[in-house]
């Protein structure tokens, strides 16, 4: 399928409307993800940030408008292996495993076996992880609990990261890697949601979602 | 293909890793198994059967019983654990994270329901060596590589029954329960637990085409020796064949509604 995108672009929404039953969460919304921009959402709790993020990491449809990443539906598992997305206040680790166990199972989702271990290995020394990677997912503090959920949406290199709200219970320092973390990235397109007026300060744009 | 394969692989070594991590519990499961199989060994021996050739060619209640709770508990154990797992997935969030990822949704359906289904049918076959050894199942004459022919053969059907346990939850905030009523009638209507002759006339004829069924009936022939088993393993892999690809399809309408409902 020939892409629509501009060349350097990632993601577009276009016009995408969404409800909840009577409740209309996004209406009109519109968006366009370049290489290498980090994107911040802001509006206040049930303006659409998350829904916009689900709608872009293909775990919710769209009632009317256009999602595409990379030309393509993210509804599509072939798409999705350009995604890489934590959404809501909820991580995707499995409690009863430690953390090295939660991220190779899902580098394992993407990855072979050994380029997955490989991408492990890699991401738990850039973020710096190695505290938290015997220690049960269940038993990890909310920060430390983040931190392995910010690897986990790293592995495999997306192109397009979402995050909603990273850094709820980071801190400083590990504000700082996750910065740094994703500033690396360059050729990656980041959408962050957060209320925090330090982080979508160090981003490229702010959409706005309540205006 | 290979990156399906790939992930289920790496279901079941999550499933794995997560069931080292709860070891207790697969111990007090075991003797919860072994402890079911005791107690009927001791009903079996109070109650006389007035015809024992209704027994489908065991000579004792027990012979006959012990075949249908070993295959039946860890058949309910197990869909009642992907139930709970899918259910418990989709409210920790876990279930969203995994849709998000590069996985087709019958991958993600085997990847969540062939471990613990593979895993029931080890367990099936560790109860009826614990009944022959220790209890009084009839095992002198028994095909012990038939058994696991017939238990091997019986992983696609039953694998398609947790596949749509495990839909019914994606879906139905109740679906665990209607799973576990589900299996629990498919034992019912297979004969684990008295012969199907039994049933009202109505359920004997919906009896003769449930693959509990055959994978009872299978099962009781290889343990007495008999080699009027050729049959059922035809009739389990048919209904393998035909059976999980439906399941499959039921999975990924499931899961196309919750992504369209937002009930990830």
């Amino acid at each position: 399928m020939a892409s629509s995108l501009p060349t350097d672009a990632i993601a577009r929404v276009a016009d995408v409307r969404r409800s909840f039953g009577a409740k209309v969460v996004l209406d009109g919304f519109t968006l366009e993800v370049a290489r290498g921009e980090v994107i911040g959402l802001h509006g206040g709790n049930g303006s659409g940030k998350t829904t916009a993020l689900r709608c872009l990491a293909g775990t919710l449809t769209v009632d009317s408008g256009r999602v595409e990443v990379l030309g393509s539906s993210p509804l599509r598992a072939a798409t999705r292996a350009r995604i890489g997305a934590s959404l809501g206040a909820r991580t995707g680790l499995v409690g009863a495993l430690r953390g090295h166990e939660n991220l190779l199972f899902h580098a394992r989702l993407r990855l072979g076996w050994r380029p997955a271990r490989a991408a492990v290995a890699e991401i738990e020394s850039e973020l710096g992880l190695e505290r938290m990677l015997r220690v049960r997912a269940d038993r990890c503090s909310a920060g430390m609990a983040s931190q392995l959920e910010l690897a986990r949406v790293l592995l495999g290199d997306p192109d397009l990261i979402l995050l909603d709200e990273p850094t709820r219970s980071l801190d400083d320092e590990a504000r700082e890697r996750m910065w740094r973390a994703l500033r690396a990235r360059s050729s990656a397109g980041v959408v962050i949601a957060s209320h925090r007026a330090d982080d979508l300060g160090r981003c490229d744009r702010v959409v706005d979602l309540a205006g | 293909m290979r990156g399906a394969a790939r992930a289920v692989g790496a279901f079941a070594l999550r499933d794995l890793a997560e069931r080292q991590a709860f070891r207790y519990a697969l111990v007090l499961d075991l003797a919860f198994g072994i402890l079911n199989l005791v107690t009927f060994s001791l009903i079996s021996r109070v109650v006389s059967v007035p015809d024992t050739a209704e027994l489908d060619g065991a000579s004792t209640y027990f012979s006959f019983a012990a075949v249908g709770i070993a295959f039946m508990l860890v058949i309910q154990s197990a869909a009642a654990g992907v139930a709970q797992r899918v259910r418990q997935e989709q409210q920790v969030g876990t279930l969203e994270a995994l849709v998000a990822q590069p996985v087709a949704p019958g991958t993600l359906a085997l990847g969540l329901t062939a471990f613990p289904f593979a895993f029931a049918l080890v367990r099936s076959a560790a109860y009826l060596a614990v009944a022959a050894l220790f209890l009084d199942l009839e095992s002198a004459n028994a095909d012990w590589l038939g058994v696991i022919v017939i238990l091997v053969a019986s992983g696609a059907a039953v694998t398609a029954l947790g596949i749509v346990v495990a839909a019914m939850t994606v879906v139905v905030p109740q679906g665990q329960m209607v799973g576990r009523l589900l299996v629990f009638a498919l034992g019912f209507l297979g004969g684990a637990y008295f012969p199907v002759s039994q049933l009202p006339a109505g359920l004997e004829a919906i009896a003769q085409v449930v693959p509990t069924r055959f994978a009872l009936d299978g099962l009781r022939a290889t343990l007495s020796g008999s080699s009027d088993w050729w049959g059922d393993l035809g009739l389990l892999v048919a209904f393998g064949a035909i059976g999980l690809p439906i399941a499959l399809l039921v999975f990924r309408a499931a899961v196309r509604l919750a992504v369209r409902r937002g009930r990830l």
